[in-house]
């Protein structure tokens, strides 16, 4: 998917409660194309011009599942806390 | 792969930059487009999309940090920031720049010199294999004689250590046949010689082994340059006959081009021309009685692959020993014991370049210290304008640079300094490189082929690098010292005097010590060159002369007659006042010869001492020269071999040796009596010696020596003088020929060329380092009256004079200079041994000449400080104060 469609689904799956800005998409999208959890390339889009499209690597898969764990446990404890406090 | 990619990344910013902008492009218009489907206007949906955007800026500068290496980009800014800098203040670069070339060049020139002895192989083939074979006579004290012939053919049959051995030694021929008779000068050598240095004739052959045998056809070998000049490269060469010595010698071969042999420091003093096979006959291979014919030879040997020098030691000591115990008497002192002779092998490198080492140790030394001398003042100069630069560097803090960060960026600037004066300095190095060349006293092949090449080049760029360091470190570490708070708020930066002053001391001190090694050098020249002489060289010329043996043979048994006719038609020639024949020159050197005083004591003590001068002269030799004789007479014509023979003695003969007595009748001993008709002044004999030395003289006429000098005086110009004596000598015999014609006044100048270029070379690279030194002063003394003007002008306004404003302006820093000054004398003054050794001058400084330097120092650095001190004093209080 390239950088534009990647935004549009996220907002689509949070029901327009996560608006995600350039600002951090692209920077991000980068960061990670250098650390070789995605990668990219440049290819003809629908409206004929060429964008840079990213998929996720092995790698990539093993870090979000990572990172999946982390989040789950943190957001777990957090309301856990509120519960109880 | 990723890394590669960011690098080129850093290059190739603008093409990153646009790919970039075109990812974000296209998301621009894709959320153009979905806002336009809600139904805006365009220019609404415009704004609309310009606020989801955000800060795309912000986004892009993210998105390239990820996408480069970020400290190449950095370290990229700076030096780019360096070379604004460069531009902004032209000044302060051009001053860097300058003293920078000068002291990288100065280095890179010595190197280059030092590389061509020291460091690059000799151009032969396998050169770490070639050695020399050295007598040495421990009791003597003799440590590097050339082997006589008999010892070479002894060590050639009895050695195991040696793939090749082969001597040479030089001798002038002279050339019949053409128009007028040419000498040249050749090598006589063995066959052996060129598969030793690995040399094949480039047009025919060398030498089989059986021409060193007597009674062979004589055969020559022409060097590229002969072959070229003199016979005009003709391509028919091989097989051509030559007259050398009236004896018809059959061309063989013509060396290559690249090939010299011939180094002074071997014993061949003049570029070799022809080389011819040594015949070995009896008279050269016998060891017939005592010392008498026994020629000595510079013998070169190849190593066998794989032993070194210490192995062939250990197996020539075997042979020497062998030879001491077959031929003792002749390895025994006079009084019967053995001399503690041996042979030991010098690698061959050390023979040809060895001499050089304290000379170029010596320049190396000071273009060291230039250099030093050249990054205290950058670093004066940088550290000024970092200081300057307070407020840049406040609001880099202030914008989240660490002191780290910081003193990269300074360094960076530095080296980008650095690395323009190195370019520089390269190119003063290869036109310095080429000028000193030219200029050394010594004429060596391993020098002209000396060039700037890719170890040089390597060598500048390290040194750049160091430098770079070295007079930057200390404007980065002042510089990034300043807080934001300081700077803005207070007015000016006083930090940093404490540095430069310290700087000014080691500048002084090293340029001090520059200058007494100089002045050691300039004062050991001026001893030479006012030292007296004994004679007056003015409208002397000399010329060298070797009797053919033809003539020898023809004349026999007294070949000298062939002098006197000579002389003879010299007397007749017009615009001569007076000639001689000489044996050895004055200041050139002569043979010495030990004799005995006839009824003295036979002291051993005193017998060691009694060497003299030994020169055959011919009766006008006095009066061509002027040399005063103070009593008895000169010689005669008729002071022939059937007279007694007879000898004049100089002054210092008869201090050393005859003190109570009248010198004249006296006799003394060398291979018969011979009795002292006269007395002369003294001559200098030795160039750079300056006490005399005892001399005999003996008449030509009894004795004889094939090579002579002829020395002519008259006031006829120098070409026309040669013709006339050419003419004048032809007509007495054809086929002579007369070669090395100089004037006297060459004479003399040559013998002191290495002190002149020593003293000369010091004193410039000393007058660079004192220069360099004032405008570092001048430098310091402006930035204080510029920081303390404030100050300055309230001591105005409160009636402090201009002696007053001086003395406050200079006060501190005058400690500082002093204490330099004092520390360089020092420095100068225990260093002076060293100079001395390397040098090979005589005397240690006198305190006179340490006085002058002091005094020269001082007047220079107030020069410096008078410009800025005068503008402190003008100051008007009221304009000064007001500018706060």
């Amino acid at each position: 998917m390239h950088g534009y469609a990647i935004a549009e689904r996220i907002e689509q799956l949070s029901e327009d409660i996560l608006q995600v800005g350039e600002g951090s998409l692209y920077p991000a999208l980068h960061r990670m194309d250098e650390a070789g959890w995605i990668k990219s390339e440049w290819a003809p889009s629908e409206n004929n011009r060429r964008a840079r499209f990213y998929r996720i690597t092995a790698a990539g898969r093993r870090q979000l599942e990572a990172e999946e764990a982390e989040w789950f446990r943190a957001s777990e404890a957090i309301t856990r806390v509120l519960r109880l406090a | 792969m990723g890394y590669l990619r960011r690098l080129k990344n850093v290059f190739f910013s603008r093409r990153l930059g646009k790919e970039l902008e075109e990812e974000l492009q296209f998301h621009r218009e894709m959320r153009l487009r979905k806002i336009q489907e809600r139904g805006l206007s365009r220019e609404e949906a415009e704004t609309e999309t310009a606020r989801r955007m955000g800060n795309v800026t912000l986004a892009k500068e993210e998105m390239r940090d990820a996408r480069v290496i970020s400290w190449l980009v950095s370290c990229l800014q700076d030096i780019r920031h360096g070379v604004v800098l460069m531009r902004r203040d032209p000044g302060v670069t051009a001053l860097v720049l300058l003293v920078l070339a000068l002291g990288i060049g100065g280095n890179a020139t010595i190197f280059t010199l030092f590389k061509a002895a020291f460091l690059d192989p000799l151009p032969y083939q396998e050169s770490h294999r070639l050695v020399t074979v050295l007598d040495r006579f421990q009791k003597y004290g003799i440590d590097e004689a050339n082997p006589t012939i008999p010892e070479f053919i002894d060590i050639r049959d009895r050695n195991q250590v040696f793939e090749h051995i082969a001597f040479f030694d030089h001798r002038d021929f002279q050339l019949t046949g053409t128009d007028e008779p040419v000498r040249v000068y050749a090598a006589r050598a063995t066959a052996s010689l060129f598969p030793l240095l690995g040399v094949q004739a480039a047009q025919g052959r060398t030498f089989l082994p059986e021409e060193n045998l007597p009674g062979r056809t004589s055969v020559v070998l022409l060097s590229d340059a002969y072959w070229r000049g003199s016979m005009a490269a003709d391509p028919a060469v091989i097989g051509k006959t030559i007259r050398l010595n009236g004896a018809p010698c059959t061309v063989i071969g013509v060396l290559p081009a690249g090939f010299t042999f011939d180094h002074p420091t071997l014993g061949i003093p003049e570029p070799v021309e022809i080389y011819v096979p040594f015949v070995m006959d009896d008279y050269y291979t016998l060891r017939s009685g005592g010392h008498s014919n026994v020629r000595r030879v510079r013998v070169l040997a190849r190593l066998r692959p794989g032993l070194d020098t210490r192995q062939a030691d250990a197996d020539l000591q075997g042979i020497a020993s062998a030879l001491v115990r077959e031929h003792t008497p002749l390895y025994q002192t006079a009084q019967g014991e053995p001399s503690g002779f041996s042979f030991w092998a010098q690698p061959l490198q050390e023979a040809v370049v060895g001499r050089y080492r304290p000379l170029l140790s010596l320049l190396l030394g000071a273009v060291a210290l230039l250099l030093l001398i050249a990054c205290g003042n950058a670093a004066q100069l940088l550290l000024a304008r970092s200081l300057r630069r307070g407020r840049e560097v406040a609001v880099r803090v202030a914008l989240g640079a660490g002191r780290a960060r910081l003193i990269r960026l300074f360094l960076l600037e530095s080296l980008v300094l650095a690395v323009c004066g190195g370019l520089l300095g390269l190119l003063v190095s290869v036109w310095m490189t080429q000028l000193l060349i030219a200029l050394l006293p010594m004429r060596n092949s391993v020098f002209e082929t000396a060039g700037t090449d890719s170890a040089v080049l390597l060598f500048t760029a390290g040194l750049s690098l160091a430098s770079a360091v070295l007079f930057g470190i200390v404007p980065a570490v002042k510089g990034s010292e300043l807080t934001p708070a300081a700077v803005l708020n207070v007015r000016g930066a006083a930090g940093g005097a404490r540095w430069r002053h310290v700087m000014i001391a080691v500048q002084a001190a090293f340029s001090v010590v520059l200058l007494c090694a100089a002045g050691l050098l300039c004062q050991n020249l001026w001893t030479v060159l006012s030292a007296p002489r004994g004679f007056d060289p003015g409208n002397v010329a000399v010329m060298q002369l070797r009797l053919p043996h033809v003539r020898e043979q023809a004349l026999n048994p007294s070949p000298m007659r062939a002098y006197s006719e000579y002389l003879e038609k010299l007397a007749a020639t017009a615009g001569l006042d007076s000639a001689a024949v000489v044996t050895g020159l004055p200041v050139h050197g002569a043979m010495q010869t030990r004799f005995r005083i006839e009824g003295a004591l036979d002291d051993p003590g005193a017998l060691d001492q009694q060497i003299a001068m030994w020169q055959r002269v011919s009766p006008d030799y006095f009066r061509v020269l002027r040399i005063p004789l103070h009593s008895g007479r000169t010689f005669r014509e008729d002071d022939t071999a059937e007279r007694p023979p007879v000898v004049i003695v100089n002054q210092e003969f008869v201090r050393r040796f005859l003190p109570d007595k009248d010198p004249l009748g006296q006799r003394i001993v060398s291979g018969g009596p011979l009795t002292i008709v006269g007395v002369v002044g003294d001559v200098r004999m030795a160039g750079l010696k300056t006490t005399p030395e005892p001399q005999v003289y003996v008449s030509y006429l009894q004795g004889y020596d094939p090579n002579i000098h002829l020395i002519v005086r008259s006031s006829l110009p120098p070409p026309l003088l040669l013709d006339r004596v050419k003419q004048a000598i032809r007509e007495a015999y054809a086929d002579q020929a007369v070669f090395n014609f100089m004037t006297l006044d060459e004479v003399l100048s040559r013998s002191v060329a290495a002190p002149r270029f020593q003293a000369f070379l010091i004193g410039a690279f000393a007058l660079l380092a004192l220069m360099m030194a004032a405008s570092g002063l001048y430098g310091v003394i402006s930035c204080l009256v510029t920081q303390r003007t404030s100050e300055i002008a309230i001591r105005i306004a409160l009636g402090a004079n201009r002696t007053g404003v001086a003395r406050a302006i200079l006060g501190q820093t005058a400690v500082w200079v002093l204490a330099g000054l004092a520390a360089g004398v020092g420095l100068g003054a225990a260093a002076s041994t060293v100079v001395r050794r390397l040098s090979f001058s005589a005397d240690p400084g006198e305190p006179l000449m340490y006085a002058v330097i002091v005094v020269v120092y001082l007047g220079v650095m107030l020069f410096a400080c008078l410009a800025p001190v005068r503008r402190a004093a003008r100051l008007d209080p009221s304009v000064a104060l007001r500018c706060e």
